[in-house]
């Protein structure tokens, strides 16, 4: 099986939702297995972003799908533990 | 004595854009505070504070301005953000715990969970937010 990870080279932020939902979109439609954000190279998530994590968890769900989000900093991890995201995102 | 780090202030124009250029120039002010919490905090904050008078008080309209600025003395940071939109109704309830699943909806939830306090001035159109910073600054 396929399996895609994707490394994200910009944070998940209001101005750039929209462009990484396409961009990350388009690589979910190129493979067919599990499929993990690799968050290395992000600093910053705001609550547009949270909401593309969101979106693209959904989509995947959908497609019985797994969805992983990895190497995420201290920061980036409380942040989603404080929205109570963590209960519902597989995160390495 | 007090301990002046960081004291900026600035008008943007009404688009995601300035947001993010703004924010990126406050991060680079950050660089003094010792705490990556405290400097993380701070730039969400603003994002956050931010995001709702472009989106829910300008409506975008690049005719509408936004005004912002962050001072920080000791461990105390306290920040605003003021908009020429329609004024917040605050008096309405400004916290909802939204289901995990909603997409939207955060915003004032990050701004409660990262500020010790925050309050609305001018009708609505300012909010002001403060936050005692854990970790110090590393000029004093």
């Amino acid at each position: 099986m396929d399996r895609e990870i994707y490394l994200l080279k910009h944070d998940m932020v209001a101005g750039a939702v929209q462009q990484l939902l396409s961009e990350i979109k388009e690589a979910m439609e190129k493979s067919t297995g599990d499929f993990t954000l690799d968050f290395q190279e992000v600093l910053m998530i705001d609550s547009k972003g949270l909401g593309l994590i969101i979106t693209l968890n959904k989509i995947l769900l959908e497609k019985k799908r797994k969805f992983i989000l990895i190497n995420l900093n201290d920061e980036l991890k409380e942040l989603l533990a404080l929205t109570r995201l963590n209960m519902h995102l597989e995160i390495r | 004595m007090n301990v002046h780090v960081v004291s900026i202030s600035e008008e943007l124009i009404s688009a995601p854009e300035s947001v993010d250029s703004w924010c990126l120039k406050l991060r680079e002010a950050l660089g003094p505070l010792e705490n990556k919490k405290d400097r993380f905090a701070l730039e969400l904050l603003f994002r956050e504070a931010l995001q709702n008078a472009l989106c829910h008080g300008n409506g975008y309209d690049p005719r509408r301005k936004l005004r912002c600025g962050l001072e920080i003395q000791n461990s105390r940071a306290w920040g605003w953000v003021e908009h020429e939109g329609e004024p917040w109704d605050y008096s309405s309830p400004q916290v909802c715990t939204c289901p995990e699943e909603d997409e939207q909806g955060r915003g004032m939830e990050i701004i409660s969970q990262y500020a010790d306090e925050h309050h609305w001035e001018n009708q609505g159109l300012k909010i002001v937010f403060y936050r005692t910073l854990k970790g110090g600054t590393a000029h004093g």
